[in-house]
């Protein structure tokens, strides 16, 4: 009966902890998407934004950025 | 006494946690298109609608090239799947994008890991690749090509002054959901043949047949059971708007009426697939069903809720999805859903059907609609009896 018991527990224990690695962490990407969010983009334009919707820093930018900076 | 009073109070609280989740959801679906189109890329400004669902943008490294701009939506199988697709003057393509869609996050990561859009930048509006859909994500990926052939119908229709060639009304049923919802309708027809009094032969008998039957056909060919995320795409609407597989919408309407005439859960019982699995395994073993104390029916009952006012606000079913069915019977899902799935496993060999009578949010909702039902006899039972003279 103890044995049951505690195989009982342990298993709801696996499945509680596995349902909130599953949710969790969803949850936390839907949260931080913010309006107008683009889940996914194939283009020909190597400036567009990625899939993950992170900014993508192209050669162009880079070299923009240090265009100020050209004595070194 | 107190007892029923406290689950009088969870079952009203519960109610209003997921009307504030509903309506908040449905705030956060005011986000424009304009801030979607933005979000394509970063190259794009001085965005504006030409007509509806047609936008122009100039670009910011060639102003004097401007894109045409068309949204399309199709159903897909957990509701409307949102796509985009930007040309030039010259009839190139130059983005696709999955805006918006409410299925699984797995599937349409497989669909998108496939190379589905990957041949679709660069190509011309008049002859779009020959793209065929993804197998084991079907669904998804033909209502990602339908609505990219839309788009750029649509855009080929603005830039040749002529109407829009057909592209076949939205949400049509294809004769294989039409087959699978039958199907379903005539297990529960058979389920009730054999919970009912009438059955001839051996009730054990006839539920071993039909949970062996079920479990072929809903389990394995089909793979359509329904879950939570189901349940949200009844309460949020999403069904109204179209959807490829009506399916799993289906077996829940009946599931819930069949338990609301019958008082019997008879889809858990007699024709749920993950339960037939685990309650084979423990034929293996003889064991019989654990004893759930009242803190596990509570935390399964709390995660449940979570998941459902999560997918409610977020308007989106799969954040309500944590069932380990997908990778029962589709090998399709995370790790943490692997993990969970041998649990089930090992644990079928030890207790009988651990995770119907653990943590299945299934059970939870029937618990929630047998408490209501029961609390409204009651109620009109109440008001049926005479008052009793001073």
């Amino acid at each position: 009966m103890t044995f049951r018991r505690i195989a009982t527990a342990i298993l709801f224990l696996a499945f509680l902890a596995a349902s909130l690695l599953e949710l969790v962490p969803k949850w936390e990407e839907a949260a931080g998407k913010k309006a107008g969010f683009v889940l996914y983009v194939r283009s020909t334009d190597t400036q567009a934004k990625p899939e993950t919707n992170k900014k993508q820093i192209s050669l162009e930018s880079i070299l923009k950025a240090n265009e100020g900076n050209k004595d070194g | 006494m107190q007892k029923q009073h406290m689950e009088r109070a969870a079952a009203i609280l519960s109610l209003l946690v997921l009307i504030l989740a509903w309506a908040g959801g449905r705030a956060r679906l005011q986000e424009s298109a304009t801030a979607h189109i933005r979000n394509i890329s970063n190259t794009l400004t001085n965005i504006s609608q030409v007509s509806d669902q047609l936008y122009r943008a100039e670009q910011r490294n060639a102003p004097e090239a401007p894109l045409h701009i068309a949204l399309a939506s199709r159903p897909s199988y957990g509701g409307p799947l949102k796509v985009a697709l930007a040309a030039d003057e010259k009839g190139t393509i130059r983005h696709v994008a999955i805006l918006n869609s409410t299925d699984t996050t797995t599937y349409l990561a497989k669909v998108v890991d496939s190379g589905l859009l990957d041949p679709f930048p660069g190509s011309r509006l008049d002859t779009l690749p020959d793209v065929d859909a993804v197998s084991g994500a079907t669904i998804s990926s033909t209502a990602i090509l339908e609505g990219l052939r839309e788009a750029a119908a649509r855009i080929t229709a603005a830039r040749t002054g002529k109407p829009m060639t057909a592209q076949g009304a939205p949400g049509p049923v294809n004769t294989k959901e039409l087959i699978k919802s039958m199907v379903i309708v005539l297990l529960f027809g058979c389920a009730l043949f054999v919970a009912g009094r009438r059955f001839p032969w051996s009730k054990k008998k006839g539920r071993a047949a039909l949970l062996t039957v079920s479990t072929l056909l809903l389990g394995v060919l089909y793979s359509t059971q329904f879950s939570l995320a189901t349940v949200h795409l009844l309460i949020s609407g999403g069904w109204a708007q179209g959807l490829a597989s009506y399916a799993a919408l289906v077996c829940l309407a009946l599931a819930v009426a069949v338990f609301l005439l019958t008082r019997k859960n008879l889809y858990c019982a007699i024709l749920c697939p993950f339960g037939a699995v685990q309650e084979g395994l423990g034929r293996m073993t003889g064991c019989s069903p654990p004893r759930r104390p009242p803190w596990m029916t509570w935390s399964a009952r709390l995660v449940a809720l979570a998941a459902l006012c999560a997918a409610l606000f977020f308007r989106n079913p799969s954040q309500a999805s944590f069932e380990p069915f997908g990778m029962a019977f589709n090998f399709t899902g995370s790790d943490a859903l692997f993990a969970m799935t041998l649990a089930v496993v090992i644990g079928s060999l030890m207790v009988k059907r651990p995770w119907c009578r653990l943590f299945c949010p299934v059970t939870a909702l029937f618990d929630y609609i047998g408490f209501v039902r029961s609390q409204w006899r009651r109620r009109a039972g109440q008001d049926v009896r005479p008052k009793e003279a001073p």
